[in-house]
């Protein structure tokens, strides 16, 4: 390991204690298109940033990008003090695998194993990937099945599940593995109307514990409820960024302006 | 009672070898088809044309002509190989033959079943941290089997009455022994019924066992019940 020199280490341990994930110039491209062109953002330890954007704007590649969903094209990442490093081959993926590890995903349509029961779900990465025992994961998925108020779940198939309800074992399977962030990508855009209600309770909770989260949701009102940073993304650049309160009540460029009063217009029709 | 004219045994024990060849063929076979399977789908393309000319080669030529060339090919090989001249063992050249035409087509049942494996459920199991042998043993196989069980089932009932042309390389099997018995009792009818109801038993038997098979793997699937 390289020491940096004293002065930068200080400064860094005030920094990077805090600092859950740092992005530096993250690029992707799709052969000849370039969807993210250069985002720079940091989260502190407990930070709820929600991303918005119309759609095209990027925002759920640039979350594919964090757990390599889609290997960025350049640009730096580091989750906590650790640089991720870009290699290729066996390395590369071990790499890729421990990185995800600490950020749990959560998809716009749940992607629950479909031939395995609820608790299944939630015990097969910890057994697999962290070597939990299978009586601790069981246990341990229990307890995350009752957090999100679903105990009684635990031995039904997620087809029998409400959208609802598999969003919250999908969460509660994201939490099983312990990850230090948490990535939402747009986690109620599936649902029927009525079921969005008990999905944000449950997020709402997780931030309430102090749990470090990016979201990718077109939920204004719960943006600015919940977030305590909102991140704007127009055609893969960050356009605005700030508080929530600053943002929705004064939004400073014409773009963001633009795309609150069409997404308030699209609410109230 | 259908009187076999002492021949019973004899036919019991062709009905044994008729099973093990095609349950033998039947598990190598899919083992040859998982893999011809991951083949196609590799983004390795020498990988991917050679299991493209393997499967264009086996489904286009008939399956008697396959078990022959194997049979007298393979005598010919290992005699020039050895020096001297070696019989093949007709268990296993049919096993061989077998297993080789059940890949080519179980090759393209997989392949089509382990597309239909949505890529949400890929992606999960990526986002979660498995590694990608992980990911196919715990996620695409259980999830694959669903798609692949109606077309592995209908080459198994071609398979089991497909052990019936090997008879020609001299293998004991049910098939062979009930022309045998044909032959020495000049009462051909009996023996090839009685040879038919077998096959026609093992079929039903399979045929139980598949829809036991689909149920299990139709577990948290919707079905109109």
């Amino acid at each position: 390991m390289n020491q940096p020199p004293i002065a930068d280490q200080a400064r860094d341990d005030t920094t990077t204690a805090r600092c859950a994930l740092r992005v530096a110039g993250l690029k992707k491209r799709f052969g000849p298109l370039e969807v993210i062109k250069g985002v720079s953002f940091a989260a502190q330890r407990g930070d709820v940033i929600s991303i918005l954007g119309s759609s095209g704007s990027g925002k759920s590649t640039l979350l594919r990008c964090l757990n390599f969903l889609e290997e960025p094209s350049e640009g730096e990442i580091w989750v906590g003090d650790q640089k991720v490093k870009m290699r290729s081959g066996l390395a590369g993926q071990r790499e890729v695998n421990a990185l995800r590890c600490k950020l749990g995903m959560v998809f716009q349509s749940f992607n629950l194993w479909s031939h395995m029961t609820v608790l299944e779900n939630l015990v097969e990465a910890p057994i697999h990937v962290r070597g939990v025992s299978k009586a601790e994961a069981r246990l341990r998925g229990e307890e995350l099945l009752a957090k999100v108020g679903l105990a009684d779940k635990r031995h039904a198939y997620p087809a029998h599940l409400s959208g609802g309800q598999q969003q919250r074992v999908a969460i509660a399977r994201a939490l099983a593995m312990e990850p230090e962030i948490l990535l939402f990508d747009e986690p109620t855009s599936a649902l029927d109307p009525e079921l969005v209600g008990e999905v944000l309770k449950v997020i709402r909770a997780l931030a309430d514990e102090g749990r470090t989260m990016l979201i990718v949701t077109h939920e204004l009102g719960f943006a600015r409820q919940v977030s305590n940073r909102v991140i704007f993304l127009h055609q893969g650049r960050i356009e605005e960024e700030g508080e929530p309160e600053a943002i929705f009540r004064d939004p400073a460029s014409f773009r963001l302006k633009r795309f609150l009063s069409a997404e308030v217009g699209e609410l109230q029709q | 009672m259908i009187e076999l004219q002492g021949f019973g045994d004899q036919i019991a024990v062709g009905a044994i070898t008729t099973i093990r060849v095609a349950t033998t063929s039947l598990v190598l076979g899919i083992g040859v088809g998982l893999c011809g399977a991951m083949a196609k789908l590799s983004r390795f393309r020498p990988l991917r044309m050679l299991a493209d000319t393997y499967t264009t080669i086996i489904r286009g030529v008939p399956e008697l002509l396959i078990i022959l060339i194997l049979y007298f090919g393979g005598t010919v090989a290992l005699t020039t190989a050895f020096g001297r001249y070696v019989e093949v063992d007709a268990f296993a050249a049919g096993v061989f033959a077998l297993t080789i035409v059940f890949g080519a087509y179980a090759t393209e049942v997989f392949r089509g079943a382990i597309r239909a494996v949505s890529a949400g459920q890929v992606e999960a199991a990526h986002a979660l941290g498995l590694s990608k042998i992980q990911a196919w043993r715990l996620v695409i196989l259980p999830q694959m089997w669903r798609h692949a069980l109606p077309g592995i089932g209908n080459l198994w009932l071609t398979l089991l009455k497909d052990t019936a042309l090997i008879s020609v390389v001299g293998l004991e099997d049910l098939m062979r022994k009930a022309g045998v018995a044909a032959g020495a009792t000049h009462d051909p009818l009996t023996f090839y019924t009685v040879a038919a109801g077998l096959y026609l038993s093992f079929t039903s038997v399979s045929l139980v066992g598949l829809t036991l098979l689909e149920r299990h793997a139709n577990r948290g699937v919707r079905v109109a019940d």
